[in-house]
This record gives structure tokens, sequence and C-alpha cells, in this order.
């Protein structure tokens, strides 16, 4: 076990913002940390890096308990925070050097490393220029590529993908799965679902401080009810015929709005030939139509009553 | 690594724009203007003679044309004589430091006086009699010197006057030569520096800026607080002892704030001719010990006031230069006055500690003076250090 988060506690006054948190990261594997804004995340990742004072539990990284005195465990551990925390007098080599010099002693070797993290992230047209220059997706690669320099074993990204353009998004993506590729060890949190279910392969969904499913994108998707999703452009449609496509064998719910005709199906036989033959049968008409799996979202929704992004 | 680390901050330091305004363009800007303004208010060598006036007055004029015309000199006709005599001398015997006469006096009638007034080819013109008075035009330098001058005779040909009225005989007993004769009751401390109250200015201003290390100590220490900057929570999760940071940090602090103190004193002692005695190795060491306890200031205030940067930054100026008022920055009286009133001020104030050191290697022999000063800027320094240092020993927070 790479990192082993026991019964975490974490209190600001009567605010529980971790509540009894537990979750494990095995050696090898990207595990999405996914919930909304404000349900702990954040102070999760703070709390293991020993930032904050926590109130109980326990935390283990490779093996060990950490603590802030623990260098011999920070010395494999690589961060990269939600906001961008780098020099703004230091060009963008000259950041990552520094970084990388808080890790290694080795001149030639961090020399090394930076160019490495320059080539990995993609910065080697901008290595003189400061990051009050640098777009906002150069400068979150910039802010990765110093907190992987040193090649940690075991990374820690805190929504790096925050108000990033979709093409800087996919190469951060890219870059994370290569690290992994690599040998490291991820840990990602986000409250964006479709990054998570890209490119994690264990998953704890976490509200109120407290993880509320834990498993791979599969085994979570197969803990709801949900298995299909059929969508239906439709212009007229009465509340009656609303009514016998909700009584269909295996429907779960049946909405109708802006002209789209939602139905949710639990598991087994497939609806979408029965609902359309039925629209055909009593003249509703329709035009595009598409079905969809069950997304994290709808796992979440399904879960605690909300949406991921309330 | 700490060399790398070290370079890197002071690279850092260097390169921002703000902290070199502050630490090496405003302190100059400041010590030139401190300069051309006390250059031009205490310079007498700008002083040139100023042209007067002296007019009779009408009581004076008639009583000279009586005594002329009756040869009846009546006690009053004497005074009003010895007095416009008097004037007369002491008004042609002013001299300035260098030597040159202090007036030109053109003896007229009112009328040609207030002609030449008018036209600004006399400074003032002055009416004699018993209470000589002086008129001007406007106010300036050579009005208010004119004005004080007889201001001061004044009040000197009155005692004179009263003195001879109940005891004529005075004269001859020599009570005039003791009123003449003033005398110092301050001891002189050494032969060959001449006081000077500027200096004071300018030791208070250098004070201030070995002081204004607060703002470098300030930033040092935020750099490298987990809840304070992102920097400083990525800082804090590396493998590198946060004192060990810490210290590395303060000495590239140190380092580029020292070199805007060098700079400020060449300046001065080169430049500008500001004399600091010859005691260069103990001025710099009042230089380095105020830089010191300037980032120790700094660091106190970051570690422990728990408020935004821009707050701390404001309390660590405040400090510094409230330090500097009571100093005598602005107002040099005000050194006396603590050091009168509030002596404790003086000994707990560093600004005024390192002033005062600067000010005792110029007046004085010995170094008993400077040495107080230093051992207590020390013990400052040192406790200032424990209470960042206990602060800084938190290595979590409550709240990031």
């Amino acid at each position: 076990m790479i990192v082993k988060v026991d019964g975490l506690v974490k209190r600001y006054g009567k605010l529980v913002a971790l509540d009894y948190l537990s979750f494990d990261v095995k050696e090898g594997e990207i595990f999405g940390l996914l919930g909304p804004n404000g349900s702990g995340k954040t102070t999760a990742i703070n709390c293991i890096l020993s930032l904050l004072k926590y109130d109980k539990g326990n935390i283990e990284i490779f093996g060990k308990p950490m603590g802030p005195d623990r260098y011999d465990i920070k010395r494999d551990i690589g961060i990269i925070m939600q906001n961008v925390a780098v020099f703004d007098e230091l060009t963008v080599y000259e950041n990552i050097y520094y970084f990388c010099s808080l890790y290694i002693k080795d001149k030639s070797r961090i020399k090394e490393l930076t160019e490495e993290a320059i080539r990995f992230v993609s910065l080697e047209d901008y290595t003189k220029f400061y990051p009050k220059k640098l777009s906002g997706g150069l400068l979150r690669r910039l802010n990765i590529a110093c907190g992987i320099a040193h090649k940690p074993k075991l990374i820690i990204l805190d929504e790096p993908t925050v108000a990033v353009d979709p093409q800087s998004r996919n190469k951060i993506l890219e870059g994370i799965k290569q690290l992994n590729e690599q040998g490291a060890t991820i840990i990602y949190t986000s409250h964006y679902m479709e990054e998570v279910e890209q490119i994690c392969n264990n998953i704890a969904i976490i509200d109120k401080g407290k993880v509320v499913a834990q498993g791979t994108k599969e085994e979570l998707k197969a803990m709801i009810s949900i298995s299909e999703k059929i969508t239906i452009e439709t212009y007229q449609i009465t509340e009656e015929q609303l009514m016998t496509i909700r009584d269909m064998p295996n429907v779960i719910s049946v909405t109708y709005d802006d002209n789209q005709l939602e139905i949710k199906s639990g598991k087994g036989k497939n609806n979408l030939l029965q609902v359309l033959h039925y629209m055909e049968n009593n003249n509703i008409g329709f035009g595009k139509v598409f079905t969809q799996l069950p997304t994290l979202n709808d796992v979440f929704l399904e879960i605690t009553g909300k949406e991921l992004r309330d | 690594m700490a060399f790398q680390l070290y370079k890197t901050r002071l690279k850092c330091l260097f390169r921002n724009k703000e902290n070199i305004f502050w630490s090496y363009v405003f302190p100059m800007a400041l010590v030139t203007l401190f300069y051309f303004a006390f250059n031009n208010l205490f310079s007498s060598s700008d002083i040139k003679t100023i042209n007067i006036a002296y007019v009779h007055s009408q009581t004076e004029q008639a009583q000279t044309e009586h005594a002329q015309t009756e040869h009846t000199q009546t006690m009053q006709d004497n005074q009003i004589e010895n007095n416009m005599d008097a004037l007369k001398n002491v008004l042609k015997s002013a001299k300035m430091s260098n030597g040159l006469p202090l007036f030109n006096v053109n003896y007229t009638d009112i009328d040609e006086a207030g002609r030449a007034l008018e036209k600004d080819e006399i400074s003032a013109y002055i009416v004699g009699g018993v209470s000589p008075s002086v008129y001007v035009k406007k106010n300036g330098l050579y009005q208010t010197i004119v004005k004080s001058f007889m201001d001061s005779y004044n009040r000197g040909a009155y005692t004179v006057q009263s003195i001879l009225q109940k005891n004529p005989d005075a004269l001859n007993q020599g009570l005039l030569d003791d009123i003449i004769d003033t005398k110092s009751f301050t001891t002189e401390v050494k032969k060959d520096v001449e006081p000077n109250v500027v200096l004071t200015y300018y030791y208070a201003l250098l004070a201030m800026c070995c002081l204004m290390a607060a703002n470098w100590g300030l930033d040092e220490v935020i750099n490298i607080q987990g809840n304070r900057t992102n920097r400083g929570a990525r800082i804090s999760v590396s493998p590198v002892h946060k004192v060990k940071l810490l210290l590395i940090n303060m000495l590239a602090g140190f380092t580029g704030h020292a070199g805007s103190i060098a700079l400020v004193l060449i300046y001065m002692i080169k430049g500008l001719g500001i004399d600091f005695g010859n005691h260069l190795p103990h001025l710099i060491l009042a230089c380095v010990i105020g830089s010191i306890i300037g980032q120790f200031i700094g660091a106190v205030v970051g570690v422990w006031v728990n408020k935004s940067y821009g707050i701390q930054s404001a309390i660590t100026t405040s400090v510094v230069m409230i330090g500097s008022f009571l100093s005598g920055m602005m107002y040099v009286d005000m050194k006396h006055l603590i050091a009168k009133n509030a002596p404790i001020l003086s000994y707990i104030n560093p600004v005024n500690l390192v002033s005062d050191s600067f000010y005792s290697l110029y007046y004085y022999d010995d170094f008993s003076r400077f040495y107080l000063n230093i051992i207590i800027l020390v013990i400052m320094s040192v406790v200032l250090g424990v209470i960042s240092y206990l602060g800084l020993r938190r290595k979590t927070y409550a709240s990031i």
C-alpha cells in the first residue's frame, strides 16, 4: 500500500470537514478523489501531506506513519497544488531547477532532471520566459513540471486542470498517464467526473468529508440501478403517453423538458426499441435519438441525491 | 544545495522591482532630498550681504535738530542719540561667518527708503528711535534675518537701558560686560568636532534604511510558511528542514539589503560628504546589526500577525517609520524630548539605538555609549529571533 488513510477527522470549529475519511491507494494506480467543491478533497490532501493538523485518524505513506518531520517520506512525494505555486521572479527553467534542488543535491543531476521535466511538459520553447508571460495552460504545465522534476514515487495532483483550455487539459491528462506508466503512483483530485473517468483506475467518491463509494469506474456504475439513459427529441407528447412509457417494464424514470424526453432504464432489457415502437404506433413524432451509459455523475446523484457540480 | 538555494533566492530578491525600489532607489532619493533641503537651509555660504536702509525717526530727527540749535541735551536726548549711534555701530559691525559684512546700510529718509524697498533694491529698512522698527515688503530669508537681528538688538538695548535707569554707575562697574559676555554651560565633549544638528537627521535616515530590512525579513518568512503562500506550501512539503531554509533565505535577504546600505553609505560619505567620523568598522557594525534586527522585526510580524500580506507589510513599515520619527528623522527635537521624558523608549526603539550608535561614534572619543547601543541591539535581535523561531516551529497548521 502506498497511501493508507484511516478514520481521518478534521473539524473547523463546528464544521466537520473530514468525517472519518478512509481510503487506500495501491502502488502503481491512478487513484481519483472525486467530489464537488467543498467536499473535503483539498483538506484531505493537506492532511496527508502533514500541512494541516487533524483531529483524529492515521495516515501512512510507503508503509510508514506520515508526519511533518518525515523528510525520508517527503523526498519521494511530488505535489501539484490547485493554485500555481512558482516564483514570478524566476524563469521557467529556474523555477523547475529551484524546486528540483529542494530534493536533489547533485548539480548535474538537477540539471538533467530539470531538462527532462521541461521536455515532459513541452515547455522547451519557453525556458527563458517568466511565469507572468505564460498563458494559463502553460503556467499549469510549469506548475506540474515543478512538482514532478525530482521523479517522485507518489505524485499528488490537486485539481490541476482548473481554468485550463481543453488542449492543455488533454496534454496534462496524457502526461499524468505517462507518469503513471513510468512507475509513479498518482492521487488525482477533481470535480470533473470526465477527467476522473478518463484516467483513474480506482476512484473514491467523496461528499461532506467522507467516502460515499469507492472502486473502479465499472464497479461504481454497477452499484447503481440505472444501466442506460435514452434521450429522444420530440415536440408533441401528452402526460398520458408519458405515463404509459413510465409504466413500461424496466423503466426507472421518465422526464420531459425542453422537447427532450429522457428515459432512465434499469439493468437487463434494452428499452430503446420498445419506446420507439410505442411512439411510432401512437404517431408521436421524434427527431434525434441517442443513448448513453451511466456516468459517475449518475452514481453520485443516486448515492447523494444531488448533482456532482452542485 | 544550500548555496544553490541561497543563489536562487538572491536572484529572486534582485529581480523584484518593488524590493529594489524601496531598498536601493528610495533611500538614495531621500538622502539626496535631505541633502538639498538642509544645504539650502543651513548653508551660510549662499547668503550675501543684505542691503538695508536706515531711516531716522521724526522724533530722533527733531531731537537732533533741537540739540544742534539749543545745545541743551536732556537725559532722553542723550539716550536717543546713544541708541542711534549704538544701532548704527552694531549694523555696521555685524559680520557673517565668512567675514563679510552682514548688512550694507544706506542712511536715507523714509520716502527714499520706501521707494528702494518697493523696487527691491533693499530687503528692509529700519526706522531708528528709542524702539527701532523694521519694515519689509515680503517674507523671505533676508527679511527674517533682519527681523531676528533687530529683535535681538531691541532685547539687549532694553536690558541695558533698564539697568542704566536704575543704576547709572553700572557702566563703570562692568555690569554691561557681564550682560554682553554670554557663557555656555554645556560640556564640550570633543574638541575637533563641530556640533551639527543636521547630522541627527542623516543618522536617523541611515538607521531607517537599515531597519527597512524588515520588509525583506517579512518576505523571507512568508515564502516558507505553508499557510501563507502556495510556494510556501510546496516548500513545506519538500524534504528541506524549515529552519535551514529560513537561515538560507534570511542570509540572502541580508546580503541583498546589506548591498543597499553599502550603496547609501558610500553615497552619503563620498558623494554628499556627510561626516560619519573616523570609525568605519564600527559604523559598518552598527549598520549590520541594524539590518539584522530589521530582518527579525519583519520575521516576527510575518510569523505572528495572522493577517494578509498587505496588512503585515503595513505594520512592518509603520513600526520602522514610527521608530524613525521617535529618533528624530522628521523632527530633530523629538529625539531629545524622548530622551528627557520617556528615556525607556530610547532604549527599546531600534531605530534610535542604531542612529544613536552613529551619533556616539561621531561625537565621543570612547566607545562605551556605542557598545551599550550595540549590546542592546544584539539582545533585541536574539529575542526577536527566538520569537520568530517559536512561531516557525509549527510544522502543521490549523487551517490553510
